[in-house]
């Protein structure tokens, strides 16, 4: 087991979203041959130095290399729909949008929100499978060599309105999906796709995938799967309820498709919609990780959830679980008192949801995404916060190594991280075209610019 | 001296019943209801309840007589109130202290359900005691609607028959009140349990809040606190000062398992017995659905 990184041993990689400033979130990450694979999504795409990219860092070279970007495809009326997080919130950025003359056309594809290389059937070599944000409806990208990719199977797997899929996870000889968000000529979901589905494929090639599990797992509040990891032995499924909260799934895949299902946490462990959402899930040591969260800047406006901060748990193979951090509470299962003696947020109320996590050279790592810097705009105070890395090797125990978006307040959250043969790869998500506007319309000193734009990707380099 | 341990809730919560079993164990001793901490003094408590809760004296009277005479007859409530008029300066703080003084070396269960309609009551409480443990008690906003109308319809005439708040709004005042106070204290603090929980399955629940307290979990001291009857407060009190916690409980405070079990949560979304054809406001189910309710 290697030491904690310390704050001093990252370093930036990519900053501004490498000359896109639309290019706002490192959504997935990768690594693959030589490289490290990033999926840069652009939230909204009007041009083409505004479209998404997938880029590749060799980690020999130290050179970035662009390696895919969409096709553009004449505009469809899906291109300008509102977003359900943002109706009667944020009516003038909405009304503003609305307003805009739409471009001919629009790029295919406006994200990539999840990676795995993984070898099925049909592959000879492990192969790098990319999950896509479509407003034509989400699809999955394959490439054997890193540099050419293919579309394999239909968009949203027969379903055009499904905008993403999320959380290709492998266990054993299969590889694991979720639909995630809805796209319809009325409106985009970013978050809870037309169904809660999970599919299963061993040949993801073939583009040919089969329900792995009952739609929501028969709950009608299972609006959604936030979220999929293996370990050794399970695989296992978060779900977003915004009824009863979470819930939490596994099953050992064995027979045929669909499994059989073990719920092993319900009611959002006993804090119910509070934990409307598993966001992040890793085996550490044996155990799994499950991060909670709450969509939007800690309140999501489509429920009426929040606003809170986001929790830990961790599931033993036996099916008990510990809190790590968050709210002590009584519940069925016995108390739970955090095991890290930290509130929700790691006692930070606006850490609303535990976004990514990766275990690099035995040291178990989470980012977060932090809304202070929102919160504090829309307070009209000093613009402070951004999103913090947090790490740990015990899974008890935390310590603070990267705070405050590394001095970019616009930069909320760690959208995902990646072990490497470098170090660790810390990608971020970036909202400084949101910030800038809310500067302006609540006539703050603070200013947002260019060097706050576009995401960032920082490695954490291990000690030579 | 340990710590005491502070029960948080609306009225009508399973409050008396709950105080009395924690109140029960080797380790703690139940009290009636003080409503101390609606003044900086006794006697800014004391007149305070005058206007709140007429019935609210009650409380702090057979305390004092059960502790400084060793019994609660009319006299020795007479002398009560002769002890409260004497020492009507001294501070809340005081107060608590003398009576943890006369308990000895257990951790005082105190609950007032008055305290949660005013902020500053939970402050004072606070910062009189701020290392105290704080349990909010919760109970579902139909059952403690119709459980607030029911206890007015039949004990109405001795609070004076004053107009109540609506019993919805009321729940959210409360509870609203000891969650957002609750959410300023360290983790670990402040905790919260359904009263439902508590009622149908002591034996998972009130280990664990053993265990919380750091007091023995173990079944015989767990068996003990299933009997609150055998508090000194678990009957009707003298004429002077009958009550000190819900009358309905007073009047048969021996648990009847069979009926606990039965206790159940009624659903949300069903329009409110109290106001026929209406729901219960957006604000209320939200809270509510924080609770676990459905």
């Amino acid at each position: 087991m290697g030491d904690i990184l310390a704050t001093e041993q990252f370093e930036f990689i990519a900053k501004k979203g490498l000359g896109r400033a639309h290019n706002a979130i490192a959504h997935s990450m990768a690594a693959f041959g030589d490289s490290l694979y990033v999926g840069a999504t652009s939230p909204s795409t009007a041009g083409e130095d505004t479209l998404p990219r997938i880029m590749a860092y060799n980690l020999k070279t130290r050179e970035w290399t662009t390696v895919y970007e969409p096709e553009l495809i004449e505009t469809t009326e899906r291109a300008s729909v509102p977003d359900v997080q943002f109706v009667g919130v944020e009516s003038k950025v909405t009304d503003r949008l609305k307003s805009r003359t739409p471009e001919d056309f629009m790029a295919r594809e406006f994200g990539f929100r999840s990676m795995l290389v993984f070898k099925g059937k049909s592959d000879k070599a492990p192969c790098l499978y990319v999950a896509t944000l479509s407003r034509t409806g989400g699809t999955i990208l394959r490439s054997e060599d890193g540099k050419t990719f293919e579309i394999v199977g239909e968009p949203g797997f027969g379903n055009d309105e499904v905008l993403s899929f999320r959380g290709l996870t492998a266990f054993k000889d299969k590889v694991f999906v979720a639909p995630v968000g809805t796209i319809t000529n009325e409106y985009i979901d970013r978050n809870l796709a037309p169904e809660a589905r999970i599919y299963v494929s061993t040949d993801p090639a073939s583009g040919k995938w089969q329900d792995a599990c009952e739609i929501g797992f028969g709950e009608d509040g299972n609006r959604a799967i936030f979220s999929l990891a293996a370990t050794k032995n399970y695989v296992y499924a978060g779900t977003g309820n915004p009824v009863t909260g979470m819930e939490l799934w596994r099953t050992d895949a064995k027979g045929k498709a669909p499994y059989k299902w073990e719920k092993v946490l319900a009611f959002g462990g006993f804090r119910y919609a509070q934990n409307f959402a598993t966001a992040a899930m890793a085996e550490f040591n044996g155990a799994l990780y499950v991060g909670g969260g709450i969509t939007g800047f800690g309140y999501d406006k489509a429920h009426d959830i929040g606003p809170a901060a986001a929790e830990l748990i961790r599931v033993h193979d036996d099916g008990s679980w510990d809190l790590i951090f968050g709210e002590a509470r009584f519940t069925p299962d016995g108390l739970k008192i955090p095991l890290s003696a930290m509130g929700p947020g790691l006692d930070d109320p606006f850490n609303s949801i535990v976004w990514s996590m990766c275990e690099h050279d035995g040291v178990f790592y989470i980012g977060t995404h932090n809304w202070e810097p929102v919160e504090a705009l829309n307070k009209g105070r000093e613009i402070i916060g951004g999103y913090q890395l947090w790490a740990s090797k015990d899974g008890e125990e935390w310590e603070m190594i990267l705070s405050d978006g590394c001095g970019n307040p616009a930069s909320t959250g760690i959208r995902t991280l990646c072990s490497t043969s470098i170090g660790l790869a810390v990608g971020t998500s970036n909202h400084a075209n949101l910030m800038q506007f809310l500067a302006r319309i609540k006539r703050s000193k603070n200013a947002f610019d260019g060097s706050h734009t576009g995401f960032e990707v920082l490695i954490g380099h291990d000690p030579d | 001296m340990p710590e005491p341990l502070f029960l948080l809730s609306a009225p009508r919560s399973f409050s008396s019943v709950t105080g009395s079993i924690l109140g029960q164990h080797p380790q703690t001793y139940g009290l009636p209801e003080l409503n101390l901490f609606l003044g900086d003094t006794l006697g800014e408590a004391w007149n305070a309840l005058g206007h709140v809760l007429p019935l609210g004296h009650d409380g702090i009277l057979r305390t004092i007589a059960e502790l400084v005479e060793g019994k609660q007859t009319e006299e020795t409530i007479v002398s009560a109130r002769q002890w409260t008029i004497k020492n009507a300066h001294w501070p809340t703080r005081k107060v608590f202290d003398f009576i943890q003084e006369a308990v000895g070396d257990k951790i005082l269960v105190e609950k007032s359900p008055s305290l949660t309609l005013m902020p500053n009551a939970l402050e004072r409480m606070y910062s009189n005691f701020p290392q105290a443990s704080f349990l909010h008690l919760v109970r579902h906003p139909r059952a403690t609607g119709k459980s607030v109308l029911e206890l007015h319809k039949n004990y109405g005439k001795r609070t004076g028959g004053r107009t109540l708040l609506d019993p919805e709004q009321l729940w959210l005042r409360c509870n609203q009140n000891a969650a957002d106070f609750g959410a300023t204290l360290p983790t670990g603090q402040y905790m919260r349990i359904k009263g439902e929980w508590l009622m149908t399955d002591p034996y998972t629940y009130l280990p664990q809040i053993a265990q919380w307290l750091d007091i023995d979990d173990g079944p015989d001291a767990i068996e003990e606190m299933l009997h609150p009857e055998n508090s000194p407060y678990a009957c009707v009190g003298p004429e002077g000062a009958p009550y000190g916690n819900d009358p309905n409980f007073l009047k048969n405070p021996n648990l009847d398992r069979e009926r606990m079990q039965k206790i159940s949560e009624p659903r949300l979304d069903d329009a409110i017995d109290w106001r026929p054809g209406e729901h219960f406001t957006r604000p209320v189910v939200k809270l509510a659905n924080q609770f676990g309710y459905q």
